[in-house]
C-alpha cells in the first residue's frame, strides 16, 4: 500500500500499535504489517518521521535501549499519548459507522 | 551496502536531530538484515533487501524535513528569547559604567545619540513582545504534531523579523555607546567609558546581535527545507 493512502491514520495506527507494549521502530513496523495482515506493507523508513512527531508533540516519549547486544531505540505511549489514542478510537468508530450506514 | 545508504541519509538530512536519525536507521537496518540471514539469505542479499524495505534515503530525508524545521525553529525561538533576556545585564552594564551626562537634562544631549537611543529602546522592547511570543507559538507548534508542515513559514518569518530587529537594536545600541563616549571624551567628562569598558560593551552587544542573527538563519534554511507534513 502507498503511504499517501495511510495519509491521516498512520499515527493512530503507530499509538495503536505502541499502546500493546513500548516497541523499536523495526517491532512496530512489523506488528503494522501482521495485525493488517499485510495490508499496511509501508516503507519501512515512513514510520520514523511520523514516530518523531509523534514524541515532538508529546504523544510518545523514546529512549534508547541495548538488549541482546543491539541498540535499539524504544516507543512508550505517555498519558497524552493514550488520550489521543481514546479519541482517535471513538472518531474512527462515529467515521466508520458513518460510511458503512451510507454504503450499505 | 547498509554503510552506503547510511551514508547518503546523513548527506541528505538538514538540520539538528540528524545523529539519532541515523543511528535509529541504522540499529532499524541491522536488525532487518540479521534476520532475513537468520531467514537464509546470503549477508548482502539480506542488507540488499532491508535497504529496500526501508525505501529510498531521498523519501526518508524528506519524510524528516518538517520533523528537523520544528526542531529547528524551536531552537531559533529559544535562542531570541535569551538574546532578548541578555539585554537586561547590557543596559545594567552601560547604565554601570557610564558617568552622569554632562549636559542638565535629556533635550540637551546631541540629537545624533538621542535618537539612536530611543530607537535601540523601542527596537529592544518590540523585539521582547515579539520574542515572548514566538516562544509561545513555537512551544504550541511542538505540542501540536500535524501542524508540522503548514506552520513552518509563518513561525520561521516571525523568527526573522524578531532577530532582524533585535540585530539592529544591538547594532545601533553598540554604536550609540561608542559615540556617546566619544562625545564624553571630547567633553573631559571625568570617569568616562576606558576602551576596554567600550570593548566589554560592543562585545556584548555584538554576542547578542550575532545571536540573533544566527536564529534567523537557522530560520530561513528551516523554511527553505522541502517539508512533508
Amino acid at each position: 500500500m502507498r503511504p499517501e493512502a495511510l495519509k491521516g491514520h498512520l499515527d493512530s495506527l503507530l499509538l495503536a500499535v505502541i499502546a500493546e507494549r513500548p516497541a523499536h521502530g523495526y517491532e512496530i513496523a512489523n506488528e503494522l504489517r501482521r495485525r493488517s495482515d499485510g495490508v499496511f506493507d509501508l516503507p519501512e523508513g515512513t514510520i520514523y518521521p511520523a514516530l518523531h512527531r509523534l514524541e515532538r508533540g508529546g504523544w510518545l516519549s523514546s529512549r534508547w535501549s541495548t538488549s541482546s547486544g543491539r541498540r535499539r531505540r524504544v516507543y512508550r505511549l505517555t498519558r497524552r499519548g493514550r488520550t489521543a489514542l481514546a479519541r482517535s478510537r471513538s472518531d474512527w468508530k462515529a467515521f466508520s459507522g458513518a460510511i458503512d450506514a451510507v454504503l450499505t | 551496502v547498509i554503510e552506503r545508504y547510511l551514508d547518503d541519509l546523513r548527506r541528505l538530512l538538514r538540520g539538528p536531530g540528524r545523529r539519532r536519525i541515523v543511528a535509529e536507521v541504522e540499529a532499524h537496518l541491522r536488525e532487518a538484515a540479521a534476520r532475513l540471514e537468520d531467514a537464509g539469505m546470503t549477508p548482502r542479499e539480506a542488507d540488499c533487501e532491508a535497504v529496500a524495505a526501508f525505501g529510498p534515503p531521498e523519501d526518508v530525508a524528506a519524510g524528516f524535513a518538517s520533523e528537523q524545521a520544528a526542531r529547528t525553529l524551536g531552537w531559533a525561538s529559544r535562542i531570541l528569547l535569551a538574546a532578548v533576556v541578555g539585554f537586561v545585564p547590557l543596559y545594567g552594564l552601560v547604565e554601570n559604567l557610564a558617568p552622569p551626562a554632562p549636559w542638565a537634562s535629556a533635550a540637551d544631549a546631541p540629537d545624533h545619540l538621542t535618537w539612536k537611543l530611543a530607537v535601540t529602546n523601542v527596537l529592544v522592547i518590540a523585539a521582547g513582545l515579539l520574542a515572548v511570543g514566538v516562544f509561545v507559538a513555537a512551544r504550541g507548534y511542538r505540542r501540536e504534531p500535524g501542524a508540522a508542515g503548514r506552520r513552518a513559514r509563518p513561525l520561521s518569518a516571525a523568527i526573522v523579523l524578531t532577530g532582524t530587529v533585535l540585530a539592529v537594536a544591538a547594532a545601533l545600541g553598540a554604536v550609540e555607546t561608542v559615540q556617546r563616549a566619544a562625545v564624553y571624551r571630547e567633553l573631559a567628562v571625568p570617569g568616562t567609558f576606558t576602551t576596554l569598558e567600550l570593548a566589554a560593551v560592543v562585545a556584548s552587544a555584538s554576542v547578542l546581535g550575532l545571536a540573533a542573527l544566527g536564529a534567523v538563519g537557522w530560520s530561513l534554511r528551516a523554511a527553505v527545507v522541502p517539508t512533508r507534513a
